[in-house]
């Protein structure tokens, strides 16, 4: 293996003095000539039918140009294309009637945006309000009112998968043990909201849009379906992403909102989401039932767990719904050799916003009660939760594992893991000191979570939830180009969303094409018409997934240049190496041809080529990773490429007066197999853990019982600021992935994964004395007084 | 015809004099009227800080103040914090610490950074968490930001500026 110079650097980022500098360049930056822009009238109402909607008065306003409706709509497009099997209309409009509080009604195009909100103010729109149903259970029931008439069920999905004998580990129990749980609603909200630029262009018949999303492709075709072209017309620009933490991964209704409109007023229009919007209509994941029976011996072997799942996904089945229940089963049996599962699904419809991903997508809501059921089981066995942790750890000998749904564990050593960060939380020294400090009235609590980390996504994960698995492959592509002065540019099929996806890209081609990672360009802005394919940027997949396609692309490069170079240099290709973009003859080093001159012999002299040689110094190379498999008759396939391994460890202290939780420490131990950039993996972690700390601790999107929405401004919906965010410390341990040839490991989640039920499992342990249960993800601050006091 | 209002006020040192409708906002001017888009708008009500401009010496959130309260003021926003496309010392610190990722929030906790350093050259761990409390990042955890402060403070004192 070669020594790397780049992959492993913390290089400092290309992307940032644009962005230090004020010269980002994000959706809100970005203007057409003759541009309109947009407003959009939300309903006020969680459940109504639409009897008429009346918006003359607005066009009468000087600098109005037109409006859209859900009739328009239905008109001029087609409902959204969804992985379930029920009928359901999903346009990007309310269509006679609202589901939801902050639907959208109706949409004027005006000279600017203070004009288009006037407008707002003089349209007529007359409701039949209509029950709204809010709870996953109550919608289920025979007699709740129903949001889509021809769906004939609230209950869109559900389906069993039975892993293992699951009725034998039962059978061999020595304790059974039921458990209900529940995890809150809470998202990300990026910095910048969404928004998107439509533009109609009649002479072709085509649409340009630009909008803020980092999984574009894999949406696209539902796009353009939606929107009845062909993909090839309608082009896709995704510039600087403010933040996306998955919120911006779906099927982004007003994108088609927006071209349509531009088809009708004849103009491009723009839409900015304001906070509100994104608070209240953007994305909500889903709140989750978790009903628990697991098999457990009296020495802690796990034997078995049935798992009844309720996702309430809102008013409609979005794309990549219904995936917070099947992305899970990329690691079903965290790191545990748990030998039958049983997972018993149900996706259910109800008045709330449309739900969507959330930066680990389902893996918070199903590490909730899983780590959390390992405390449970500790206590009724008179165990510490840690010796439950060791006894059923999958062995680092074990590698690589076939989990009871078919998923490939590539590599890790999870009790080296929980080893280390016990000796560096001082586990053992802090039981003592609980002890003393409960004498005085203080009540420390210390939490331990160890997960795997999936890193990028096989594709067929999406199709389970059809019934029958039909999908395969976690591919993903790039370009690369070595111009005619020695210039490197790399196109990738992912946008960049922030994370610093650019320069470890620029990385990875530096060292294997061996020039200055300065002199390459990292093309910033995503195009669908240039670009190569990806789904995009989601689920950890650049590390393991993209940085391979990059490594591909410049190994063929580099092959490329030498075999030129060989004939120029009249030397064995052996024999030729590369350094700083000078090939040169390893014994005879001054005899050299720099990487230019090659490239300009590829495009400028192809006399001089070799026979077959194909002129330009550029190729495009797709990762095609052979484990990602189709599902097999029982539905088991690998569903990751890479699965990263953390320990996460937080000791606290519940002040008993306020309800307040102190995060005293906090470590992360990942292992994230070779870092290309360990600067930018610990600033995914940090990052993550303060989304998860924000969404135990602040965040929560709360409904009232007519379905009004109670969270819609930052003064309501509370985030995490500097003052109350804990600091955190990271320590790694590395075992490279063997299945790539970087053996890098996605590692963008994890960070905010394990954060509830470390909190949940610390706090319960803080205040054991008094005999608490959580069993629910949420912990503000009254909600922890009361555990404290009332118990 | 809506009515509009004369105003001249300094961005970045230069003198800018405009026509604006009454209701128009700060940052929706510093955008739109003077295509200074280094400013980014994030909340609109106060609450996340990615408006901040220094405003006569003071940072302050330009989404909370129309253009015409603005008549007569400095301001600067990050575009005017690079001399010569040399980076501030704030702005290296951060690029060097990994203070940012998106960016988005960037400017707004760069501006921010300015005023508390402007106004306590060696602040303490809280005193850099308190002075930019008023900033949300979503990306960070501040962790990185919080160091990036530190090392600016050390830079701006070891550069005497």
């Amino acid at each position: 293996m070669k020594e790397y110079k780049w992959i492993g650097a913390k290089v400092k980022r290309f992307e940032d003095p644009r962005f230090l500098t004020g010269r980002g360049n994000y959706i809100g930056d970005i203007n057409c000539p003759n541009q309109l822009h947009a407003a959009i009238l939300r309903s006020p109402h969680a459940h109504a039918k639409i009897k008429n909607i009346d918006y003359s008065d607005a066009l009468k306003l000087p600098g109005v140009f037109g409006g859209l409706t859900g009739g328009d709509v239905a008109n001029m497009s087609d409902p959204f294309m969804t992985l379930v099997t029920v009928p359901m209309k999903y346009y990007c409009m309310a269509f006679n009637k609202v589901r939801y509080v902050g639907e959208p009604v109706v949409a004027i195009a005006a000279e600017n945006r203070y004009i288009a909100e006037d407008a707002l103010d003089l349209i007529k729109v007359e409701y039949e309000p209509l029950t709204p149903v809010m709870d996953s259970e109550k919608a289920m029931e025979k007699d709740a009112p129903l949001l889509h008439e021809e769906a004939g069920s609230n209950l869109c999905w559900h389906d069993t998968f039975p892993y293992g004998d699951i009725d034998e580990a039962f059978k061999k129990a020595d304790e059974i043990i039921k458990e209900r749980f529940t995890f809150h609603s809470y998202s990300s909200t990026p910095m910048e909201t969404m928004g998107c630029i439509g533009n109609y262009n009649p002479a072709e018949g085509s649409f340009t849009a630009w909008s803020t999303m980092h999984v574009p492709m894999l949406f696209h075709m539902a796009l353009a379906m939606a929107l009845r072209v062909v993909g090839s017309k309608l082009r896709l620009i995704v510039p600087d992403v403010g933040g996306g933490f998955g919120n911006k991964a779906k099927v982004y209704p007003y994108v088609v909102l927006a071209c349509l409109l531009s088809k009708k007023v004849g103009r491009p229009v723009k839409w900015i989401e304001d906070r509100r919007e994104h608070l209240m209509a953007c994305v909500q994941p889903p709140g989750r039932i978790a009903e628990y029976e697991v098999a457990v011996k009296k020495d802690g072997t796990i034997l078995g767990i049935k798992e009844k799942l309720i996702d309430n996904v809102g008013a409609y089945t979005r794309l990549p719904e219904p995936n917070h229940m099947m992305r899970p089963f990329q690691i079903l049996v965290g790191c545990y050799k748990i030998p039958a599962i049983e997972i018993d699904g149900y996706i259910v419809n109800t008045n709330k916003c449309p739900s969507g991903a959330n930066r680990g997508l389902g893996l918070q809501q199903y590490y909730f009660p899983l780590e959390r059921i390992i405390d449970i089981i500790a206590k009724r066995l008179g165990m510490d939760p840690v010796d439950i942790r060791f006894k059923n750890f999958i062995q680092p000998s074990e590698f690589p594992y076939t989990t009871p749904n078919g998923s490939i564990y590539d590599s890790g050593d999870y009790p080296n893991t929980l080893k280390k960060i016990l000796e560096m939380i001082d586990y053992k020294g802090f039981r003592k000191e609980q002890e003393k400090l409960r004498k005085e009235g203080i009540y420390r609590g210390i939490g331990i979570v160890t997960i795997v980390e999936p890193g990028g996504v096989n594709i067929g994960l999406l199709s389970m939830s059809l019934g029958i698995p039909i999908l395969s492959g976690a591919d993903d592509h790039a370009v690369v180009r070595v111009d005619n002065t020695g210039g490197v540019t790399v196109l990738l099929g992912c946008p960049s969303m922030g994370t610093g996806l650019l320069t470890a890209a620029a990385q990875v081609a530096a060292d294997i094409l061996d020039v200055n990672p300065e002199n390459i360009n990292v093309i910033s802005q995503y195009d669908s018409s240039t670009h190569p394919w990806s789904t995009g940027t989601h689920g950890s997949r650049f590390a393991c997934s993209m940085a391979e396609a990059v490594a591909g692309a410049a190994k063929i490069v580099r092959n490329k240049a030498l075999m030129v170079a060989s004939g120029m240099l009249e030397a064995n290709i052996d024999d030729l190496d590369i350094k700083e973009g000078l090939i040169f003859v390893k014994s005879v080093p001054e005899k050299a041809i720099p990487l230019a001159r090659v490239a300009t012999i590829t495009n400028f002299s192809t006399a001089l080529l070799p026979p077959g040689f194909e002129p330009g110094l550029e190729a495009r190379y797709a990762f095609r990773f052979d484990k990602a498999n189709l599902a097999d008759e029982k539905r088991r396939m690998n569903m990751a490429v890479t699965y990263a391994n953390s320990a996460h460890a937080a000791i606290i202290e519940v002040d008993m007066e306020t309800g307040e939780v102190k995060v005293l420490k906090y470590i992360v131990l990942s292992d994230a197999g070779t870092m290309i950039n360990p600067m930018i993996v610990d600033g995914q972690i940090h990052g993550g853990v303060i989304h998860g700390f924000g969404g135990t601790f602040l965040e929560e999107f709360i409904y009232d019982e007519n379905g009004q929405q109670l969270t819609t401004t930052f003064l309501d919906y509370l985030l995490p600021k500097a003052p109350d965010s804990p600091d955190i410390q990271i320590e790694h341990t590395i075992t490279p992935s063997p299945f790539t040839s970087i053996g890098a490991k996605g590692i963008g989640e994890g960070g905010a994964v394990p954060v509830p039920v470390l909190m949940a499992n610390a706090i319960e342990d803080a205040l054991s004395p008094f005999s608490v249960k959580i069993r629910d993800s949420r912990m503000n601050i009254e909600k922890v007084w009361t555990m404290a006091n009332k118990s | 015809m809506v009515k509009k209002y004369a105003i001249n006020l300094t961005v970045n040192g230069i003198n800018y004099e405009k026509e604006v409708e009454a209701r128009k906002l700060l940052v929706d001017f510093i955008r739109e009227d003077i295509g200074l888009t280094g400013t980014h708008i994030g909340c609109e009500h106060g609450q996340c800080g990615a408006c901040t401009v220094v405003f006569n010496g003071k940072s302050l959130k330009s989404c909370l103040m129309f253009a015409v309260q603005a008549d007569g003021a400095e301001i600067l926003t990050v575009e005017g914090l690079a001399k010569d496309e040399k980076l501030h010392p704030i702005q290296e610190a951060f690029w060097e610490n990994h203070g940012l990722q998106c960016g988005y929030c960037t400017p707004g906790v760069l501006m921010s950074s300015y005023v508390l350093l402007k106004e306590n050259p060696q602040p303490s761990e809280e005193d850099i968490r308190e002075g930019i409390s008023g900033n949300i990042c979503r990306c960070t955890g501040y962790v990185n930001i919080v160091k990036a402060i530190k090392e600016a403070s050390k830079k701006i004192e070891g550069a005497g500026i």
